[in-house]
């Protein structure tokens, strides 16, 4: 909120200067935002005396004045009818500035020189309309005196944070207040000394029927009130405390509000219609039009202030318009009560409406500022109208008192929180500049505590205050040794997840972090029916824009964005991952969001690059660069056809199985899919041939790890060759993480190195075109699990087609290793184990040998 | 049978004359190879002239024999050096040919990097976790209780307008808007004491712009025991300080308000740019506002079912996000989440 430092002054005298202030306030934690020096809006005008006034030659309503600044003599055109020979007049020399923008020059008025102007009080800023032409200076201001400074016009406004625990420092006198406790300054009150005049008519009834969320309404009439402009020191506190000034009557609530915090309504109480003033819950479908212009319709949580014929204002929130004081209104009936502080959000917060008495009352108020507020501003109505408005008899409705808060606390409470070593004297003293009436107690001290500090609920409350008083720089800042915490399961986990990036990031694979948040289109993009993402994901009620209106199932669709932005950047090896949750709804009776977190990767071009000069680098990345990439996660298994939503390539993509559950996928995008992605694809030729970034789906593709053996077959590499279309192919895989994790951290067992030479045999094989490596693997592995057989490794070292070849027939060249724990193998051994594969192999698929 | 010792004797004059010059001279490896044969094979000379010794009276091997080996010490002793010499001498051959441009462009293999939250924020970890925090997480849809009720922050308490918050059911269902939930999660599972850093990612319902960003990441520590006090805090703090921005590094402890915490606490540390002198980061202040922290209220134990009388403890956080640009000095924060490879390779 905007402090005026001069204003703040005249409650509590700091002597501090606004620097110093700001300071003092930061210990205190509130932080100042900004620091504004209100100037008042000119410069270089002084008090000038008349020394004769002409009329001027040229022209009927003006008139040649010769001023005397004590310095100088001045001649200066003037059209102002007030003006007499020894007045004393602001005179704005030449070069002089004026609130509106105006600089003052020599010059000449209708053939007259001009050696500056005689300014009205409008023209100074003063006051808003110029209703008495120059502005008189008292007569005893010495000449050439700067009219700023004599009029004490320079201020300093503070825009000071203030903590939503601590309403009660939401004005100057509140703030104040804080201050001197904490100086151990004397705080002078507005309040002091006011005597209302209170004559007239007691108050219109006034009738608490929610007593829950309106313990107590003070309401009070002014009559014969004339409302009009305030005059200029008002409106100039309130234009610098960011307030436009209205009337006087409208002004007179505001200055109130942020001198004593307390918000007020004034009503035009002509327009009540009577018998009676209600504060009650609004019926559901009652409209109020607000003094914002807006209507707004209500329901049962919204306390409104009702007449005979409805609402007339929001309680505590907005005034009504048709009940609004204008320049017409002669009786008020002027409103402080206090409100509940969530009654009044709850209600603000569901009509979207935001104000100075909302923001106050939402926070709390002084229920005991209620009167003493309405007083004081009845007193400045009074005072400020001409001629003096009339004050009736308040009227309050005080319907429930809660006891006051007591917190009793002990010197322990202070020193063993805070850690300090305060002496029980020294905490007294704090806790008393804040409780006054504070009692002594065998255990320490009976606080009864303030109305207006809504904050203070128990004895950590005290130690903070104490802290704040002392200063946070009187804890000491050396920790004890601390006990030693329990070890808890799972830790591993997030060194897992770390090892994780690194990896990748080693791979070559940048990592990337996207939103959560995905649009209805992103969705559908990625293949998701409209019934699927109605059913299964997860939306926003308020999302930022219907861009980010779901929380995204998958990290594809960022990756893919990122994806596309650093294509048109330029960039053209693009490898990136991602770490991220993904969401949709849990089924009935579980948890309603099923949170599960991703490991993602996009890859396009390259690999490892595009352009290196060796070309056997500058390869384009296939689908066993990602079966490979996935397997070094761990030895997953594989199995063909991935993404059921048409996202992923029908042939080139697989899913990835973990103890015998899928667990993720990996392949090319969807040639169609990119296309509606805006990535360039090579034109598809139909009849599915070769429309799958070259690379030929009748090459069937499986399993392609083995346990301890590294996939080293790049079958179809031969059929994907480098080009544009392939460098442009786009590939994805992502894994759901949270179950593998503790995979990875779990506990590893050494298994004996064979320590004997192995033999290896290379082998020709012709086999049938539609055999997938994962049957012909299987039927290996079963070998090398049999202990009997001295099989241990098994390797697919070359894949080849072609002309050579008898039709449907292609060829593959194994690698076996065999050896014997306990002996070094012999070649027969090794021939006759050759023999029996060769014997199993054509059996069950009828692969023989090449010639 | 002295005739035989004579013979003995000349052919090993003869053969030491000619075979150490022999080798001397041999111009290649595989005429070295020969010779090797030549003297020292199965049947070559000198094996044969050795084995000829037995042959001869006692007395006369007893002489000779000494004299044998050590012409073949010396014969291998030369055959081996000069192998070295002819090996060095062919290699030297071989590369004086070989041509090639040491400046052609690397293999770029692992060109991948970490992003600079994930940098920053295991970084940041690592510290408490040497401290004896714990790594904990959280699930990032929260519910109204986790994330605000069990914190002290009561339906239609105004601290709520500090944390806009996205709602994904009415159910009171949102995305979590601190860390601070994982806190009640850790209490309400394990008896004190507790100790636990809690990296993760947060959201907060606001326009996105240079400074603000709707999802950002924050580090959450909370220690929980018998006698912790506001000094244990201030140590603890002012150590995480030093040790993310230097072990001179200043730091200032100002009052402030969060629901969960009494007392709380704001700490600044000095301008890590300007070194407190003043810039624009620090908006001339010399300081800047790096975390938060306090006493848990005692409502927060009452929550989860600690005795506030038995039990005391502090907690903390810290923007990551913030740390990260001023630690890069990354001037809008939408830069961490475009995933331009231009800027993430860079770190």
């Amino acid at each position: 909120m905007k402090i005026s430092h001069a204003w703040l002054q005249e409650f509590v005298n700091s002597g501090l200067s606004p620097e110093a202030l700001q300071e003092k306030l930061l210990l205190l934690g509130f932080e100042v935002a900004a620091v504004q020096r209100v100037g008042p809006g000119f410069a270089n005008v002084v008090c000038a005396q008349i020394l004769d006034i002409r009329k001027h030659p040229n022209a009927d309503r003006l008139s040649l004045c010769r001023v005397s600044d004590g310095a100088g003599e001045f001649s200066v055109v003037c059209g102002a009818t007030n003006i007499q020979v020894g007045q004393k007049v602001p005179l704005a020399r030449i070069g002089a500035k004026l609130p509106n923008g105006r600089l003052i020059q020599d010059t000449r008025i209708r053939g007259e020189t001009s050696q500056g102007m005689l300014c009205s009080a409008e023209e100074l800023g003063l006051a808003e309309a110029d209703v008495n032409g120059i502005h008189l200076l008292d007569g005893t201001v010495s000449l050439g005196r700067d009219v700023a400074e004599l009029m004490n016009l320079s201020d300093t406004v503070l825009d000071v944070e203030i903590t939503p625990n601590r309403p009660d420092c939401l004005s100057h006198y509140g703030l104040a207040r804080e201050l001197a406790a904490y100086l151990g300054l004397s705080l002078r009150s507005p309040l002091e000394g006011l005597e209302l005049a209170e004559e007239g008519e007691i108050s219109v009834p006034v009738k608490i029927l929610a007593p829950e969320a309106c313990p107590r309404y003070v309401g009070r009439s002014l009559s014969a009130v004339r409302v009009g402009p305030s005059p200029g020191w008002l409106a100039r506190r309130l234009s610098a405390c960011g307030f436009r000034p209205i009337n006087n009557v409208a002004d007179v609530t505001n200055y109130v509000l942020i001198e004593l915090g307390h918000p007020l309504h004034a009503f035009d109480q002509d327009l009540l219609r009577g018998p009676e003033i209600r504060v009650r819950w609004a019926s559901e479908g009652e409209r109020l039009l607000g003094l914002d212009g807006k209507t707004h319709l209500l329901d049962g949580q919204t306390l409104v202030i009702a007449d005979a014929g409805g609402p007339v204002a929001l309680a505590g929130i907005l005034g009504g318009s048709a009940s609004s004081v204008t320049d017409k209104t002669r009786n008020v009936f002027l409103e402080s009560a206090f409100f509940q502080p969530a009654c009044i959000r709850k209600a603000a917060r569901r009509l979207g409406i935001k104000t100075e008495s909302s923001y106050r009352f939402e926070r709390g108020s002084d229920i005991a500022m209620a009167e003493l507020a309405g007083r004081r501003a009845a007193d400045l109505i009074c005072r400020l109208t001409q001629p003096p408005a009339r004050a009736g008899r308040a009227r309050d409705e005080y319907v429930k008192k809660d006891p006051p808060v007591v917190i009793e606390a002990g010197e322990k409470d202070i020193n063993g929180l805070l850690g300090t070593g305060f002496s029980p004297e020294r905490i007294e003293g704090r806790l008393k500049a804040i409780c006054p009436r504070l009692e002594k107690t065998p255990g320490g001290w009976r606080l009864p505590v303030e109305t207006h500090r809504l904050d203070l609920t128990s004895a950590a409350d005290l130690a903070e205050e104490v802290a704040r008083f002392e200063g946070y720089q009187s804890v000491g800042s050396e920790p004890r040794p601390a006990s030693v915490p329990p070890v808890t399961e799972g830790e591993g986990r997030y060194a897992a997840l770390s090892r994780l990036r690194r990896h990748f990031a080693s791979l070559g694979f940048s990592e990337a972090y996207n939103y959560d948040f995905v649009s209805k289109k992103d969705l559908s993009d990625c293949g998701y029916p409209d019934s699927e993402i109605e059913s299964s994901l997860v939306k926003l009620l308020n999302p930022l824009s219907s861009d980010w209106a779901y929380l995204r199932p998958t990290l594809y669709i960022g990756l893919l964005k990122n994806l596309v932005y650093n294509l048109d950047h330029g960039c053209a090896d693009v490898r990136l991952f991602e770490v991220g949750h993904c969401y949709e709804k849990g089924p009935e009776g579980s948890r309603p969001v099923i949170e599960r977190r991703f490991l993602a990767a996009v890859l396009c071009g390259g690999y490892p690059s595009q352009f290196h000069w060796q070309k056997a680098k500058a390869r384009p990345v296939d689908v066993y660069d990602l079966k490979g990439f996935v397997s070094s996660i761990l030895p997953f298994d594989f199995e063909a056809g991935a993404h059921a939503r048409g996202f992923l390539h029908p042939k080139i993509s697989c899913r990835a199985l973990w103890k015998g559950s899928a667990v993720g996928e990996l392949g090319q995008m969807h040639p169609a899919a990119a296309q509606s992605w805006g990535i360039k694809m090579a034109v598809p030729r139909g009849r599915g041939t070769g429309g799958a970034g070259g690379a030929d789906p009748a090459v069937p593709r499986g399993r392609g790890i083995l346990r301890g053996a590294s996939d080293t077959g790049r079958g179809a590499g031969d059929s994907q060759r480098a080009g544009a279309a392939d460098l442009k192919t786009i590939w994805f895989f992502q894994i759901v993480l949270d179950e593998l994790l503790g995979e990875f951290s779990a506990r590893r067992k050494m298994a004996p190195v064979d320590a004997l030479p192995a033999s290896s045999r290379d082998l020709s094989l012709l086999v049938d075109e539609a055999l997938a490596w994962r049957s012909l693997l299987e039927e290996i592995e079963s070998v090398i699990r049999d202990p009997a057989e001295p099989l241990v490794e098994a390797h697919l070292v070359d894949v080849y087609s072609g002309e050579k070849l008898p039709p449907q027939k292609k060829g593959w060249t194994l690698r076996l290793v065999f050896s014997r724990q306990d002996r070094t193998i012999k070649d027969e051994e090794v021939d006759e184990s050759v023999v029996k594969i060769l014997a199993k192999m054509s059996e069950r698929f009828g692969i023989r040998l090449r010639e | 049978m002295p005739g035989d010792t004579k013979v003995w004797e000349e052919k090993w004059t003869a053969l030491q004359e000619s075979c150490l010059p022999a080798v001397e001279a041999a111009a290649d490896l595989d005429s070295l190879e020969n010779l090797r044969i030549k003297y020292l094979g199965r049947k070559g000379v000198l094996t044969e002239l050795l084995a000829a010794l037995k042959d001869l009276p006692v007395a006369d091997r007893r002489r000779l024999g000494p004299l044998g080996n050590d012409l073949r010490s010396r014969l291998e002793a030369l055959l081996e050096a000069r192998k070295r010499g002819l090996f060095k001498a062919a290699v030297d051959q071989d590369l004086a040919g070989v041509k090639a441009d040491m400046s052609l462009p690397a293999t770029p293999h692992g060109t991948g990097t970490l992003h600079p939250l994930t940098q920053t924020m295991e970084e940041l970890t690592a510290v408490l976790n040497r401290l004896g925090f714990q790594t904990e997480e959280g699930p990032l849809v929260e519910t109204d209780y986790y994330n605000f009720e069990a914190l002290n922050i009561p339906p239609e308490h105004p601290a709520r307008d500090m944390h806009d918050t996205f709602y994904v059911g009415k159910d009171g269902l949102l995305l979590r808007t601190h860390t601070s939930p994982v806190q009640i999660r850790k209490m309400l599972n394990s008896a004190p004491p507790v100790r636990i850093v809690v990296p993760g990612r947060v959201f907060r319902h606001e326009a996105v712009d240079a400074s603000h960003s709707a999802v950002f990441h924050q580090i959450e520590g909370l220690y929980v025991d018998r006698d912790v006090t506001m000094v244990d805090l201030k140590g603890t703090l002012l150590h995480f300080a030093r040790a993310m921005f230097g072990s001179r590094t200043q730091a200032r402890f100002k009052p402030s308000y969060f629901p969960f915490t009494e007392p709380s606490v704001e700490v600044d540390v000095q301008c890590l740019l300007c070194g407190g002198g003043g810039c624009g980061v620090c908006k001339q202040s010399g300081w800047l506002e790096m975390l938060g922290a306090g006493m848990v209220h005692p409502n927060v134990f009452r929550a989860v079912g600690y005795d506030p009388s038995a039990w005391k403890g502090f907690a903390f956080g810290i923007g990551v996000d913030r740390v990260a640009m001023l630690r890069y000095e990354i001037t809008d924060i939408r830069l961490l989440y475009q995933n331009d490879l231009r800027f993430l390779t860079q770190f």
